[in-house]
């Protein structure tokens, strides 16, 4: 299942020391992260400057358009959706969630999938067959259609997403880890410590582990954004967190109807979505050129 | 060749019967499916004769011989909402949601092999730029908000095509747009990648030296080795792509059996639940299958039972 991955020797491993130098094809790498951590910042202290609550129904700016249009009402910069909610709190604020459940659920699933690739590459034999198998069945496996089944089921809620959501991020860790563990295992420096009698945990950890780290962090990054995605489609379909905490799936969804007269509630949503992805794959790709030691 | 297929299919059972088992258990574990159908109006007796009827009261292994026997004959009882055997309204809308599958993968693959040629052919150019920028763009954008946009823009503002449902070609645009995006964008940087990697090989020059025209060499010569890996990963985002169609149904009130799903999860209409998700299991499955008998036929060097290099 996994021929697309060209095999390529792992190079020399890491050098120690490598001059950081900024180059011209790194602008947008940098832009995206400045951005992106400007975002989640301003997401999660949201409760100390946005003026407004992003809950309170004004009624006089019921549909109001955002700032530059005919009928713009001063302080709700971005126009206000149909119960009169200022749409810019509802978008930051929502971004709580998107951010919560991105970084969460990469990182968790990153611990468990690089735990279980690198027992499996490391260990072999039965172990290695069961779970290299659990992850091309995984792999092959509509995730959404299983999401809002047991999201259905169980009823939503953020920490319900965001289990479902590990259960199923694990597995590109997991895959990556195993095939950069059998490559380790294959060099001298592994074999050297074997030969001085390392063993075990201590292996894994001191040997394997930190050469592997590098192309894991770019399938992170890009599990962020798959997170923020997945996230926001449950949302879409009504499965997210529940209201009133807004979520940009949410608010898109209930704008949908809108779309022919008050353009900006699904549309805004919709653009902020866009670029926070857009703004981690650019990172993703950039982090993935520079931590490749081979384009260097 | 052989060993790989009886592998898939023994695959096919443990799928569908793991996936089923899971849903069974969730559905009684979670609540009471009575009170759903009965309504909130429901009497005490009227849940109790509901019960009764559906064989809610029987002991919870009772329960699951029962399902598992049914599920051996695909029987997943009868949909709450519609009266009528749930498998039955999951098939009817397999034509829909197949043909907005292939249409998306067509405008998919359309897209991305010349796209990802120029950019491996010739790199550094505006059209090598421009199509890493699409692939990003298509990479990003989640299926639902760019089905609003396109709505948005063909659909209201110039009313080019509909929006809603399936009512001949013209509606089928916006859907398969939408759902070809990300695969195409994946396709396009996997065609560039592994293009680049061949044009650097030996016959490429040989073949330009003698004289054969680049165009020749790259869509006859170049592109056939890169079919594998295209395949390959067909295979692999699978899962990947139905998500996105289920959500492209839902967003284009597309007939098909994602939406039929998505309605009958707000509807706690469990059978239908149940046998969408056991239909979907076992078609990916199946497709995985022809997936492996593709190589075989794309690379007579698999036919006869080489393993595929890594």
């Amino acid at each position: 299942m996994t021929a697309f991955e060209a095999p390529r020797p792992l190079p020399e491993m890491l050098p120690a020391e490598r001059r950081f130098r900024l180059r011209r094809g790194d602008i947008p790498g940098i832009l995206a992260a400045l951005i992106l951590v400007a975002g989640i910042v301003a997401a999660f202290t949201a409760d100390w400057w946005v003026p407004q609550d992003p809950g309170v129904q004004d009624l006089y700016a019921r549909l109001a358009p955002p700032w530059g249009f005919d009928d713009y009402q001063p302080g709700h910069i971005l126009g206000a959706d149909e119960l009169g909610r200022d749409i810019f709190s509802r978008i930051v604020h929502g971004g709580k969630v998107s951010f919560t459940v991105g970084l969460s659920v990469a990182t968790l699933a990153g611990g468990i999938g690089i735990t279980l690739g690198v027992t499996a590459g490391y260990r072999g034999g039965w172990i290695e067959a069961v779970i290299m198998r659990l992850v091309d069945v995984q792999t092959a496996f509509p995730f959404l259609v299983i999401a809002i089944s047991v999201v259905a089921i169980v009823g939503p809620s953020l920490r319900t997403i965001i289990i479902v959501l590990v259960l199923w991020q694990w597995v590109p860790f997991a895959r990556l880890a195993h095939a950069k563990t059998l490559t380790v295992k294959q060099t001298e420096f592994f074999r050297a410590a074997v030969a001085i009698g390392r063993r075990g945990l201590g292996i894994a950890v001191r040997h394997v582990v930190p050469n592997i780290i590098p192309p894991l962090v770019v399938v992170w990054t890009f599990q962020i954004a798959r997170g923020i995605i997945q996230e926001a489609s449950l949302s879409f379909l009504g499965l997210g967190v529940p209201p009133p905490t807004p979520t940009w799936g949410g608010m898109l969804s209930a704008g949908r109807g809108y779309l022919d007269t008050a353009w900006w509630i699904p549309l805004i949503p919709g653009i902020t979505i866009t670029l926070v992805i857009v703004c981690v794959n650019v990172l993703g790709d950039w982090l993935s050129k520079r931590l490749d030691p081979r384009a260097i | 060749m052989r060993r790989v297929l009886l592998n898939r299919l023994w695959q096919l059972v443990l799928v569908a019967l793991g996936l089923s088992v899971l849903i069974f258990f969730l559905i009684r574990l979670s609540g009471d499916p009575a009170g759903v159908i009965g309504g909130p109006d429901a009497t005490p007796e009227m849940l109790q004769a509901i019960r009764e009827r559906l064989g809610l009261d029987d002991p919870i292994y009772v329960q699951f011989g029962r399902f598992v026997a049914d599920l051996f004959q695909l029987e997943f009882g009868d949909s709450f909402q519609y009266r009528s055997p749930a498998i039955d309204l999951v098939l009817g809308r397999l034509p829909a949601s197949l043909l907005l599958a292939s249409l998306a993968i067509g405008v998919a693959l359309f897209l991305a092999i010349p796209l990802g040629m120029t950019a491996a052919t010739r790199p550094g150019t505006w059209g090598d730029r421009f199509a890493r920028w699409f692939a990003t763009l298509g990479q990003s954008v989640p299926h639902f908000v760019l089905g609003i946009f396109l709505i948005f823009i063909f659909g209201v503002q110039l009313g080019w095509f509909p929006t809603f449902g399936n009512e001949g070609p013209r509606s089928w645009i916006l859907p398969a747009v939408t759902l070809s995006t990300f695969i195409m964008a994946r396709q396009l940087r996997l065609v560039q990648a592994y293009a680049s990697e061949e044009l650097t090989l030996g016959y490429v020059k040989t073949m330009k030296a003698l004289g054969y025209r680049s165009s020749r060499v790259y869509y006859r010569h170049v592109l056939r080795n890169v079919t594998v890996p295209m395949i390959s990963l067909l295979g692999i985002e699978l899962g990947t792509f139905v998500g996105g169609a289920v959500i492209t149904e839902a967003v284009f009130s597309w007939p098909g059996i994602g939406r039929l799903m998505v309605g009958a999860v707000t509807a706690r209409d469990y059978p239908i639940v149940q046998a969408g998700v056991f239909v979907i299991g076992v078609l990916v499955v199946l497709i995985n299958l022809v997936v492996d008998l593709l190589y075989g036929f794309v690379d007579p060097r698999l036919r006869a039972g080489g393993e595929r290099t890594e």
